[in-house]
């Protein structure tokens, strides 16, 4: 039980053709008791899509928009982030390397009591005009009451 | 009649020997606070017997100028500071605060490292005596350095014939070279009075006063005053005026102080240690003593009033 012009009735229910096609077609329908059958079940179909109520839930349509915002925009701990292989290989080697030359430097860094001190044997400010290093034997100052004598005063 | 007379006359030459001690030294002594005293500050080096004067300057003025030693050499520093007082006719005393700073040497790092030296010392001298400084130590070898501070009467006087002091004066006869030895001067007051009285509830119930010198510890030995029949103990309290800024409208000063419990046995409780403050010239200054244990839960308040001690100026 089968019409080959059963695909042009659905054709002709979405207006898809031609006036003369159409013409012919509905006077195909008026022949063919598979295709009129066929025509009434199609426009029944149509009739109780359009009588369906596609409001949705206030709830479910909140939820369901919450839902798409999601996906456009993710959590910062969700995203992703596209780095070529070879940026991320170059990242990967400088960082290895940082921590390797940090672990050194703190290594050989000297306690307060190891630290060694470079006693100054030279004077830097030898440039100085008038240069006391030579009165300079490491002594303290010192101090002195005496009785005055006569090349004080002079 | 007569016996009368001879009675009164008899009363007064006593009166009038003592009085005229006392007149005339306190006119001397006035009239040798009022000249100024010179300090010759020669800096010499010696070598081998033979002397050669580096640099020489005069600081002159008013008995109570006070004056600063520095010494620049390369690695060496040197802060000679000098306070001076005169503390009777023809004897001054002198308290020096000695800071050297050597360098030492570097660190690792290239961080320079400094040898520090703090000295303090005393000296009472008279005008026929002089002080000598060695910046790098009394032994040295066949070179050394020393700096001579010789004190004289000028012949000019402190005062202005209006009153005023004369500004002190800095005469730089020989400089030495490149600026190593350089000489700075200030005359602020040195000679203080102060009071200091433990109230308990707003009330006087100890007091004690002394003359002071800038810089120096003071011992007050606060008496129970009339209010306190129940106070039986003696208070001591330990004080210095560590300095003294001028300031408008009135200078401010510095104190330090500690305060002491003492028992008839001599024996010293601390109630309050190493506080201090600063506070305007001749006003009164309170601490309260409630955190302390000895007046936990009693109204006790120590107050000190600082004023110029009579003759000083500021």
């Amino acid at each position: 039980m089968d019409c080959e012009q059963m695909e042009r009735v659905s054709q002709l229910i979405d207006g898809e053709l031609t006036e003369e096609e159409a013409a012919a077609m509905r006077a195909h329908l008026a022949a063919c008791q598979i295709c009129s059958q066929g025509h009434a079940d199609f426009m029944l179909l149509r009739q109780e899509i359009k009588a369906h109520d596609f409001r949705l839930k206030p709830f479910a349509k909140e939820r369901g928009l919450r839902d798409i915002i999601a996906t456009r925009n993710p959590p910062l701990w969700k995203k992703r982030i596209g780095i070529p292989v070879p940026l991320m290989a170059v990242l990967l080697i400088a960082l290895v390397a940082v921590a390797l030359w940090s672990v050194m430097r703190l290594s050989r860094r000297p306690t307060g009591q190891e630290a060694s001190v470079k006693r100054v044997t030279t004077d830097r400010h030898s440039q100085d005009v008038f240069n006391l290093s030579r009165f300079d034997h490491g002594d303290r100052v010192a101090i002195q009451k005496i009785k005055r004598v006569a090349s004080v005063n002079q | 009649m007569f016996r009368k007379v001879f009675y009164y006359v008899a009363l007064m030459i006593p009166l009038l020997l003592s009085g005229d001690n006392t007149y005339s030294s306190r006119l001397s002594q006035s009239t040798s606070s009022q000249r100024r005293i010179a300090f010759r500050i020669a800096t010499i080096e010696e070598n081998k017997g033979e002397r050669r004067v580096i640099s020489l300057t005069t600081v002159e003025g008013a008995p109570g100028t006070d004056f600063d030693i520095n010494l620049q050499g390369g690695r060496f520093q040197m802060n000679a500071h000098f306070l001076t007082d005169l503390i009777a006719q023809d004897t001054l005393k002198i308290r020096t605060r000695l800071d050297t700073r050597r360098l030492y040497g570097y660190s690792e790092r290239s961080l320079p490292l400094f040898e520090e030296d703090n000295q303090r010392e005393t000296l009472d001298m008279s005008f026929d005596e002089a002080i000598v400084l060695f910046p790098f130590g009394s032994n040295g070898g066949d070179d050394r350095l020393k700096i001579e501070i010789t004190p004289n009467w000028s012949d000019e006087v402190s005062l202005t014939p209006a009153g005023e002091q004369r500004p002190l004066s800095i005469n730089i006869q020989q400089p030495s070279s490149g600026g190593a030895v350089s000489v700075h001067a200030s005359k602020t007051p040195h000679r203080f009075n102060v009071e200091a009285s433990l109230l308990k509830d707003g009330h006087e119930v100890a007091r004690g006063a002394s003359d002071c010198l800038i810089e120096e510890q003071r011992e007050l030995f606060l008496q129970p005053t009339g209010e306190a029949s129940e106070l039986i103990e003696n208070f001591v309290v330990n004080f210095s005026l560590s300095s003294y800024v001028k300031t408008d409208p009135t200078d401010e000063i510095q104190i330090d102080f500690d305060l002491y419990r003492a028992s008839r046995q001599n024996a010293r409780e601390a109630i309050a240690s190493k506080w201090s403050g600063i506070a305007s010239l001749g006003s009164q200054f309170t601490y309260d003593l409630g955190n302390t244990p000895f007046g936990s839960g009693k109204n006790y308040q120590l107050r000190f009033k600082v004023n110029l001690a009579a003759g000083e100026k500021n």
